[in-house]
């Protein structure tokens, strides 16, 4: 389908139009940072800041989800109305994207699929957009994540200098950009230009190749390497809950009465409860064990589940940790590790 | 500044070269800039790695419990951080031969943007109560710096104007609890929010429920709180808490005349009282 | 919502009803062991779950069944007292109070006092939770489910 372009100063009627027919979520300033809010108006939109300190996950799958209500002594269940008028999510960063790709594995994909989240995730239509300059705590480029196109979008704005190039990719897409102009061979070729350059992350890439340090993670499983990498970490769900791809949750009651709701909301493995069985018995009672699950799960179990690795390289995780534990870091040292383990 | 590093790094290795201290928690090389993170030393030839600079901002203190079984161990504190480590001894929490206490007379902190915490430039305590080796010659050193008073901005409006401000901030909160575990003083195995029976608050970020548990949680600190920041500096969606939690300790202060930490013989304010505590507010 | 200590609060309401002191019926008593046994977490839950105004009795200071039990509430609703109307709750949604088990016709009066200036300050609702159940979802969940 043929490329569109948008003038930057249009972007705002361009939203104000598309508010017209749908619900318009997309970075919104708040504080000092922005998040993925809902647009009152065109001009709310604030893509000053890198990425918003939340990701995407939370507009398909939200923090507090009511699953059904019911009455206690009839019997009587209900569920929670459908038809919301259809979203458009713009402006979701690469990062984001490859976390709604991930999402996507474990909650509309196979034999069991979460209906919650399906139809939140088929009402949609994805717009992201592209990301020149990776940030302070980004490692994107360890995934091969592409900062300038994505599959899994109905359209994708890439920021030239004073205009949007804009990526069409399903026929759902090319009907919210009919009327803008097409694209010239000078903005292709600038779009390119911009994806060519060579962009500066901060820390290196890792010595041993993702495939097998899953592998080898695996292995190690009863290394003291854990201590170490677990000692400072304080057990908080900040790295969690702003995670991407972190899909954790519980599911719990509350009622007035007779009538209840019954609610899933995220949850961590980071909290010593997570894992707390009926019986009393914890699987996972102390820090050690609880980062090893977390680093296995993200960078192994999950490859060898889905074929894919739970993290996007968003670097939210570092930015937020309060005592910064570092991902990047604990990757490197424990490939280097592993690396030695195995010469061995 | 430059030779309290020297002097701690020279310390350390010396306290575990005599085998005086198992291991000594203080402050390392982060991998963000204007940022230190904590570190581990258990070798004196580790030593090397402990850093010392103005954004050594975290409490430290918040691992003793977990680490004491190790053995006894050395600590970098800045005195709002021996407030806590003193608070956890009237606790019975850990022994004071537990711990060897390295600390300084405080010039007040840099969070990452640079700028003065709330907490510094409030301090009440530059010099630490109790040490057991002081870095520096303890006089008291202060720089006046730009910050922003956003606690007394808060005491100053009306009380309507105040709930939609609370409100505003709670509505940021998204319930990951860093606050709590980066507070030395929350050590509860179990924390009421996490009760199912009965369940005081609900999982998920509904508003009632989070604005529950950080006014549960300033009372829960209530004059065992050392005022170090570290809730407020901790917290990922900038949840400004220092209004609560000064109010808290502004009350210890004025009604029960008590300051958390800073006399070890004194018990904290909420574990006492007095035959004429203030009584006017009961019909 | 009052919560009573069993030693005097709750007793001397109980003398209010043998000596037949009237007083408004919109209060609801839950009986504590002593009032040090009520946590912040009570009268927050109280307030969540929609009651417009809380009270919290026990004996007078000196009297306590306890012997300190008073003493430590007295400090505890201090501190809560001040936070709730620090962040802007209404000044006298929660109250507190020292009532005997010989001062029937006091309670009778506080309980009065108490009921009046929360009919003043109007409905809660700054820390009521709702479910947030949409209505025609409530007119199903209570009709009668199908046989």
């Amino acid at each position: 389908m043929k490329e569109k372009i948008l003038a930057k100063e249009k972007l705002t009627s361009f939203l104000d139009e598309l508010l017209k027919t749908y619900r318009v979520v997309a970075p919104v300033s708040s504080g000092n940072y922005s998040l993925y809010r809902t647009l009152e108006h065109g001009d709310d939109i604030c893509l000053d800041y890198l990425r918003p300190m939340k990701s995407a996950k939370e507009i398909f799958f939200p923090q507090n989800e009511p699953l059904f209500y019911f009455n206690k002594r009839t019997n009587k269940v209900v569920e929670p109305p459908e038809g919301e008028k259809s979203t458009v999510l713009f402006g979701v960063t690469p990062c984001d994207l490859a976390g709604i790709a991930a999402q996507d594995r474990i909650l509309s994909s196979g034999t069991f699929k979460d209906s919650y989240y399906v139809r939140r995730r088929s009402q949609s239509i994805l717009i992201g957009i592209a990301c020149p300059i990776p940030g302070e705590t980004c490692f994107c480029n360890v995934f091969d994540i592409d900062r300038f196109a994505s599959d899994i979008t109905d359209l994708f704005f890439i920021p030239l200098k004073d205009l949007y190039l804009i990526r069409v990719n399903t026929e759902q897409g090319e009907k919210l950009v009919e009327n803008l102009r097409e694209a010239k061979e000078a903005d292709l070729r600038e779009a390119e230009r911009l994806a060519a350059q060579p962009a500066e992350f901060k820390e290196a890439i890792m010595p041993l190749a993702l495939e097998e340090l899953s592998h080898l993670l695996t292995e190690e499983f009863e290394s003291p390497i854990w201590d170490d990498i677990a000692r400072k970490c304080i057990g908080c769900a900040a790295c969690t809950f702003v995670c991407p791809t972190c899909h954790c949750f519980d599911i719990t009651d509350e009622m007035r009465r007779d009538i209840g709701l019954r609610s899933r909301t995220w949850d961590g493995c980071m909290f010593p409860m997570f894992t707390l069985h009926a019986s009393g018995h914890n699987p996972r009672t102390n820090a050690t064990q609880r980062i090893r699950q977390r680093i296995l799960h993200k960078f192994a179990y999950f490859k060898d589940n889905q074929g894919i690795i739970s993290c996007t390289g968003c670097g939210r995780c570092v930015e937020v940790c309060p005592v910064n534990v570092d991902i990047r870091q604990i990757l490197k040292y424990l490939s280097e590790t592993l690396k030695e383990a195995t010469k061995k | 500044m430059m030779d309290y590093q020297t002097e701690i790094r020279r310390k350390s290795a010396e306290l575990l070269k005599n085998k005086e201290v198992a291991m000594v928690i203080g402050y390392g090389a982060a991998s963000l800039p204007n940022r230190t993170t904590p570190i581990f030393i258990a070798k004196p030839e580790e030593a090397d790695k402990l850093v010392f600079n103005q954004f050594c901002t975290n409490n430290l203190s918040v691992y003793l419990l977990r680490l004491k079984e190790i053995g006894r161990l050395a600590i970098v504190a800045k005195p709002c951080d021996v407030r806590t480590i003193v608070c956890l001894i009237q606790e019975k929490q850990i022994e004071r031969q537990q711990v060897h206490i390295i600390s300084f007379a405080c010039p007040g902190v840099k969070d990452s943007d640079g700028k003065l915490p709330y907490v510094c430039a409030n301090c009440l305590v530059t010099k630490p109560p109790i040490y057991d080796t002081l870095i520096g010659d303890g006089r008291d050193v202060k720089q006046a710096e730009d910050f922003v008073d956003n606690v007394k901005e808060f005491f100053s409006r009306l009380p309507q104007e105040r709930w939609e401000m609370f409100k505003a901030e709670i509505a940021k909160c998204i319930r990951c609890y860093a606050c709590r575990n980066a507070c030395p003083m929350c050590y509860c195995k179990e924390c009421f929010v996490e009760r199912a029976l009965p369940r005081w608050i609900g999982e998920g970020a509904e508003l009632t429920d989070t604005m529950i548990f950080h006014i549960v949680r300033a009372i829960h600190v209530a004059g065992r709180c050392g005022e170090c920041g570290a809730c407020v500096r901790a917290c990922p969606m900038g949840v400004n808490l220092a209004p609560i939690a000064k109010k808290i300790q502004e009350d210890m202060l004025n009604l029960f005349q008590h300051q958390a930490g800073l006399d070890p013989e004194a018990p904290a304010a909420l574990s006492m009282f007095e035959l004429d505590d203030y009584n006017d507010f009961i019909k | 919502m009052a919560f009573l200590c069993n030693w005097c609060s709750y007793a001397g309401a109980d003398l209010a009803g043998i000596g037949r002191y009237q007083y408004p019926p919109n209060v609801r008593v839950i009986r504590v062991p002593c009032s040090g046994r009520v946590d912040p977490l009570h009268i927050l839950k109280a307030l969540q779950n929609g009651a417009d105004g809380v009270l919290v009795s026990g004996c007078h200071p000196g009297d306590c069944h306890y012997l300190e039990g008073n003493y430590f509430a007295r400090r505890k609703f201090a501190v809560l007292k001040n936070m709730l109307e620090f962040i802007g709750l209404e000044e006298g949604r929660v109250q507190f109070s020292w009532v005997s088990a010989a001062e029937g016709e006091r309670f009778s009066q506080v309980i009065k006092e108490v009921t009046e200036s929360i009919k003043r300050l109007g409905p809660a609702k700054k820390l009521v939770k709702s479910l947030d159940i949409p209505n025609e979802i409530l007119s199903e969940i209570c009709g009668e489910a199908k046989a």
